[in-house]
């Protein structure tokens, strides 16, 4: 099992400096490491220890660090959003629940969605502390800040996409809606996914998150409901 | 229908992307939303944008698959990939907008492959259609060579699943995702296409100087016979049937 981090920059070059350097820090190391820096305005240089750069001249969105995923030349992903530090040991944690779980998307932060209801990913129940947790717990949606899998997921993933009629018209699903995709598509396929607890190995530290965060934005979470609902009536459909 | 257009660059004189972006945008087709260059090449900086393109450039070499996998990142129902070696005109571009139109679930391109029924090298000791040897009018291949080639969104995403059941390392698949790509069309039970010269569409060969050339890399040839067998075993009995052998 060896796996490639993919962390995607927007406007918090700050913070990648730490995120890097404690993923080097660990026992268990990645293969490969890959920033793919969304921020025309800025361009990142080789001063990452052991990274490869991607500077993008236009925001791709989240999607891409899924598409970059495609191409690993290890058999699983380790994707971390741009304001949160992993501590050293994570990585060990995920490979070892990995052969645990081998079939599912696994992350720290997760929802599970309230079936039948209107809005069943905000009305759902969420996971947000991964320190009150006892053991892996089953969630429906691993939420995309932090998450891990086998890259054949993710062209599941894209596939099952393609699937919803006119997706590409929707932005949603195809700039940011990746970890709804990712983890309904498993749900779908008829695996699970999970959340672990936080402890001595697997811990993290959130980043300043700027004014950019995804999850200030209002209509962000509504979307999420839309895209839940796109895909479940895939999966009822089918 | 929105149309991106997907250029690799590595190595080539930077005068071939001129061409090839200027020609595409000498007239623009109505359907194109934007011509994306992915510098593949980390010793070259080709900045933000490059004569109305945009550009990305790589920190290394992530080879020719990244072009489909960039794809499923971008927001168009069409593709076209070009590589920096050929320019194509604008109304090029626009027949084969027409063609997607009347073939939906076809891979379509300008030069093809019709693979060798009973051979172990399907792939080179097949039928190989380029412009001294293919047929005047719309041609079935069962491989569309990837210097050019149009596709609908979906049709990347259904390669790269049939990408996960071939055994092996990501590393054999970095000169063969066109074989991929048509070959899961294929398998899938549909059609690809070469579409046919004239009428409006022409090519012109650029110098392919500097490159490494693909073509004559050592075990290239033997890499794309062997994932087409790959692919065979991969999809099981009765392929001969779903390839219409």
């Amino acid at each position: 099992m060896t796996t490639t981090v993919i962390i995607l920059s927007y406007k918090r070059q700050k913070n990648l400096c730490k995120i890097v350097d404690s993923l080097w820090r660990g026992r268990v190391k990645p293969a490969k490491v890959i920033v793919f820096n969304n921020d025309p305005k800025v361009k990142l240089g080789d001063t990452l220890r052991g990274v490869a750069v991607v500077n993008s001249a236009e925001n791709l969105f989240c999607m891409t660090k899924h598409a970059l995923g495609l191409l690993a030349e290890t058999s699983h992903c380790l994707f971390i959003d741009d304001d949160l530090r992993l501590s050293p040991g994570a990585l060990g944690v995920f490979e070892g629940q990995g052969r645990k779980f081998p079939d599912a998307i696994l992350g720290l932060f997760g929802v599970r969605l309230r079936r039948g209801h209107d809005k069943p990913y905000t009305a759902g129940q969420h996971f947000n502390n991964p320190a009150i947790l006892k053991k892996p717990t089953a969630v429906d949606v691993v939420v995309g800040r932090v998450h891990y899998c086998h890259i054949n997921k993710l062209s599941a993933a894209f596939e099952m996409r393609s699937r919803i009629p006119g997706f590409w018209i929707k932005p949603f699903l195809t700039r940011e809606g990746e970890d709804v995709i990712l983890s309904l598509a498993n749900i779908i396929n008829g695996h699970k996914n999970y959340i672990l607890p936080t402890n001595d190995r697997l811990g993290y530290a959130d980043l300043p998150d700027g004014p950019h965060s995804l999850r200030r934005r209002g209509k962000h979470s509504g979307q999420r409901n839309l895209a839940v609902k796109a895909l479940m009536s895939l999966g009822e459909t089918e | 229908m929105s149309i991106t257009v997907i250029m690799l660059h590595y190595k080539r004189p930077l005068k071939n992307l001129e061409v090839i972006v200027d020609s595409l945008l000498s007239k623009p087709d109505s359907d194109l939303r934007e011509i994306v260059i992915f510098n593949n090449d980390p010793d070259v900086d080709l900045g933000h944008e490059f004569r109305g393109a945009t550009v990305i450039n790589a920190g290394r070499n992530f080879f020719i698959p990244i072009r489909h996998a960039l794809a499923l990142a971008l927001e168009s129902t069409h593709y076209l990939f070009i590589d920096d070696d050929i320019a194509i005109s604008p109304r090029t571009l626009g027949i084969f907008r027409e063609w997607a139109d009347k073939l939906p679930e076809a891979i379509l391109g300008l030069f093809g492959v019709r693979l060798a029924v009973g051979s172990e090298k399907l792939y080179t000791e097949g039928e190989h259609l380029n412009y001294k040897t293919r047929p005047r009018g719309l041609a079935e291949v069962d491989i569309v060579v990837g210097r050019v080639h149009f596709c609908r969104a979906d049709k990347l995403a259904q390669a790269f699943q049939w990408r996960n059941r071939i055994p092996g390392t990501a590393d054999k698949h970095r000169f063969v995702e066109d074989i991929v790509l048509s070959l899961a069309n294929r398998f899938s039970g549909h059609h690809n296409f070469i579409i046919p010269l004239g009428s409006g569409v022409d090519f012109r060969e650029l110098p392919p100087e500097g490159a490494s050339s693909v073509c004559e890399m050592e075990g290239l040839w033997q890499g794309r016979n062997e994932i087409v067998l790959d692919m065979i075993r991969a999809y099981g009995e009765g392929y001969e049937d779903a390839l219409g052998l």
